[in-house]
């Protein structure tokens, strides 16, 4: 219970944490006439509205206000603070004009306040774990799936067919990868996409002429997952990061994606070889029902149980990561304010341990619950 | 048995393949041009030639540097590129020659047009040095570097007396052109056309060297990244090795004791202590503990962020065992804490597992003593598991000792790596990469092997399994 109260609390701040924190007042009145700059941003982005030319100009907290409430922390992350510069103690003195505009977690070295700084991790941290993490679930869940239902011995296909399918696969990437060099601007290679295509589906349907081979999916899968896992996460991580041009929050996201599929595709292989070879899943088959529908209603949410576990425990390594990659400042857009990028200043100043705790207390609280999670998880599936 | 340690090993290798397959063709993709790099070190520094001039002085060093060749055993390409390709070197030329043939379809056309362009520039460097010539070296750079035809036709286009001395060659470049915005590839084209380059190819000359041990030469300071990789593999070792002994040295009698007490309140808050330390972020500690370890003023003077070339130069451990053991006392812990508070709730849930089987039952009701029963009869039994557990962690312990290396400024691996990246030096990086994979792998697949030596149930289940 306390957990979810926890969790909440978190999506909460991810959520709307840059309504907690933010320079914008909620409410101002200002030459005469009353706005809302802080719900009225993307009106006026999208130019529904007009704001006066002086709130262009990004100098919220300076501006001749007659009237004005504002957010519980008034600064945004990337606001500089030019009173208090160069690493201001939560419990220094510090040059503000009023209760709240203190700085309750400091600033760092060029004035910006460390509690918005924060906030904003929650979000960058939350998006990357959840998505990065989904991403995975789902290519997981499919590449286990097929390795553990169809095994070495269960995909038969008559043998010109499996040549076939080596062959159509090779072309398959060619065009693909032609596409990507050309833009995907080229027609001639789409059209000759949609002819592979075709071709593709038509000798899906062929009828089946001669012996049939078994395909060792299961193999093949079970190669590609132990190539990846050979590589450790952050070696892999720093070794594909720098070829891409201007990485971003994206790119991250599908990178650690593509490095935790494997834990959760294992565990799922597993849960599939066993319940596969169980009575129900043999009397489905029996019925006639399709390989898809048993793997989906009777496999999956039989194996979902301890999938559920590893996801848990995935989300934990994959914060782990996005805090891992701004400590060293390597990967992440110049400029992203993170937990990891705020731990990285104390490398220079040492003394500055507000730059430490705090985002590391957020990354540990998280983990543990996280954790915790995973523990209450597996005594309910046990 | 047999056969399944050689379909393990054989699988192992097939993916160690795969994998230096794919670093391969990073390393290929990374975005430093290794023989600018090479060129820029021996010129001490700034390094231009003209884009047209570039390919003669790239070739020689190409030749040297083994990248005149085809990239892999086989290749697959649209069928309007030559076969030859890769013979193109200077990766300006490449990428406009490329576009150019993407969007025209004519080798043979691509290739006029650009030696027309190489010729201008010879016959302009056979010249005086005039102003006039310094302006068409200046707009054939622009020609060079752009696959836009119609800013090469502009580039071209300038006052009448401005071209009288070159207006051979700008006709036959502006003819070029003009053809050339005509042309677009045929349908056909596109078709892929394999070929089989044979033995005689990057890969297989990377993959045999590395095999043979060599796996390059840095392209920073020039040093062989193996003596490179010798010097910092050591500090590695130690610090992990010293952080897993630590942790089991702590986690085997605790995890013991927990087992064997009995359930209580204090049992839970105990394994929650725990769960909260191994969630407590390593280069969390490490950020703080560095602060207080290095501040003379706290009272900790015995690690110091320099003092790891002292110990370097001194010899390590045998001449100086103290010192030692008090540097590497900080990483050392930093690493340990969280794999400790792993290992002794394992070692707790696998004892009070073994305490619960029917032999141990039957143990206690013959009225053999309980010292006897715990440690030869249920520690045996206990602590297989956890052994073959070390070489499954591998993986995570390396990826966690990178920036606790970082922290403490260790001169181990991960330090290696981080600097080397961030420096660009990416046959470093790459072959590091290959190297920890492979240790990895063999950890993984040792952790197997043990497993199914030591407890014949699995291999049984297993080998159904998988046939």
């Amino acid at each position: 219970m306390k957990l979810k109260i926890f969790f909440a609390l978190v999506l909460f701040l991810a959520v709307f944490g840059d309504w907690i924190a933010n320079e914008k007042p909620v409410y101002c009145k200002y030459q005469g006439k009353a706005y809302f700059p802080l719900i009225e941003v993307p009106f006026v982005k999208l130019g529904w509205m007009d704001w006066p030319a002086d709130f262009q100009n990004d100098n919220w907290r300076n501006l001749p206000y007659e009237k004005v409430i504002k957010t519980l922390v008034p600064y945004s992350p990337e606001t500089i603070d030019r009173n208090n510069l160069g690493l201001k103690s939560p419990f220094a003195a510090q040059n503000k004009n009023g209760f709240w505009e203190r700085h309750w977690m400091g600033t760092d070295r060029i004035g910006r306040d460390v509690l918005a700084g924060w906030i904003r991790g929650f979000r960058l941290a939350l998006s990357i774990g959840l998505l990065s993490i989904s991403i995975a679930g789902i290519l997981g869940i499919f590449m286990g799936g097929l390795a553990g239902f169809y095994g070495n011995d269960r995909f038969h296909l008559p043998v010109y067919k499996s040549f076939f399918l080596l062959f159509w696969l090779v072309g398959f990437i060619y065009w693909i990868y032609q596409g990507f060099e050309t833009n995907g601007s080229n027609l001639s290679i789409l059209i000759w996409l949609g002819i592979w295509l075709l071709i593709g589906v038509l000798v899906y349907y062929m009828p089946v002429i001669g012996k049939r081979i078994a395909l060792p999916i299961d193999w093949m899968i079970s190669l590609i997952i132990q190539a990846i896992d050979a590589i450790p996460a952050l070696f892999f991580l720093l070794a594909l990061l720098p070829l891409i041009e201007n990485p971003g929050l994206f790119h991250v996201i599908i990178l650690i994606a593509f490095i935790r599929w494997t834990g959760i595709a294992r565990l799922v292989r597993a849960e599939f070889l066993r319940i596969r070879d169980l009575e129900y899943i043999q009397a489905a088959q029996l019925m006639g029902i399709k390989n898809f529908h048993i793997c989906w209603k009777h496999i999956l949410p039989n194996a979902m149980g301890s999938v559920w576990i590893t996801f848990a425990y995935s989300f934990a390594g994959a914060i782990l990561l996005e805090a891992y990659l701004g400590y060293l400042g390597i990967g992440m857009p110049a400029g992203t304010i993170s937990w990891g990028s705020q731990m990285q200043q104390v490398r220079e100043n040492p003394a500055a341990w507000w730059l430490a705790v705090f985002p590391g207390l957020a990354i540990f609280l998280i983990l543990f619950s996280l954790q915790k999670m995973g523990e209450k998880l597996e005594s309910k599936v046990s | 048995m047999l056969t399944y340690l050689l379909k393990r090993i054989s699988t192992l290798f097939l993916s160690l393949w795969i994998i230096s397959v794919c670093l391969f063709f990073l390393q290929k993709n990374a975005s430093v041009d290794l023989v600018m790099l090479q060129n820029k070190a021996r010129s001490n520094g700034s390094f231009y030639v003209h884009p047209l001039a570039a390919e003669k002085v790239y070739r020689a060093e190409a030749v040297r540097l083994n990248l005149d060749k085809p990239l892999f055993y086989f290749s697959m390409q649209p069928a309007m590129f030559p076969d030859t390709f890769y013979k193109v070197q200077y990766p300006e030329a490449i990428k406009i020659q490329k576009k150019l043939l993407l969007e025209t379809g004519d080798w043979a056309l691509v290739q006029t047009y650009y030696q027309s362009l190489t010729a201008f520039y010879e016959k302009i460097e056979q010249t005086e040095n005039s102003t006039l010539s310094i302006f068409w070296k200046q707009q054939l750079q622009e020609m060079a570097n752009s696959s836009d035809l119609s800013a090469v036709k502009t580039a071209c286009r300038v006052s009448e007396e401005m071209r009288e001395p070159y207006i051979g060659e700008i006709r036959k470049i502006e003819d070029l052109v003009n053809r050339l915005s005509y042309q677009t590839p045929s349908f056909f084209a596109w078709l892929p056309s394999p070929g089989w380059n044979g033995f005689d190819n990057q890969f297989h000359s990377w993959f045999s060297k590395i095999i043979h041990g060599d796996v390059g030469i840095s392209s920073r300071d020039g040093r062989p990244v193996m003596d490179k990789l010798k010097e910092a593999i050591p500090w590695t070792l130690w610090v992990n090795g010293l952080a897993i002994l630590l942790a089991y040295m702590i986690a085997m009698p605790l995890g013991i004791i927990m087992a064997i007490l009995p359930k209580s309140r204090w049992l839970r808050y105990i394994n929650n202590i725990l769960l909260a330390l191994y969630a407590l972020p390593a280069f969390w500690v490490g950020s703080l503990l560095l602060f207080q370890a290095t501040s003379p003023e706290y009272g900790f003077s015995f690690f110091s962020i320099s003092g790891w070339s002292n110990l370097q130069r001194e010899g390590g451990f045998l001449s100086q065992p103290i010192p030692f053991l008090l540097q590497l006392s900080l990483p050392v812990f930093c690493m340990a804490y969280g794999l400790a508070a792993y290992l002794t709730s394992y070692m707790q849930s696998t004892f009070s597992k073994v305490l619960n089987e029917p032999y141990m039952l039957f143990a206690k009701t013959k009225g053999i003593s309980k010292a006897r029963l715990y440690f030869i009869h249920a520690l045996p039994n206990a602590l297989l598991p956890q052994i073959v557990f070390v070489a499954g962690i591998i993986p995570a312990l390396i990826t966690g000792s990178v920036v606790i290396e970082v922290i403490f400024n260790v001169p181990g691996m991960g330090r290696l790596f981080i600097d080397s990246m961030l420096s660009q030096d990416w046959t470093t990086v790459y072959s590091f990469v290959l190297l920890v994979s492979v240790l990895t792998a063999m950890g993984l697949i040792l952790s197997d092997i043990l497993l199914v030596v030591t407890d014949p149930r699995i291999r049984l289940t297993r080998e159904n399994k998988n046939e």
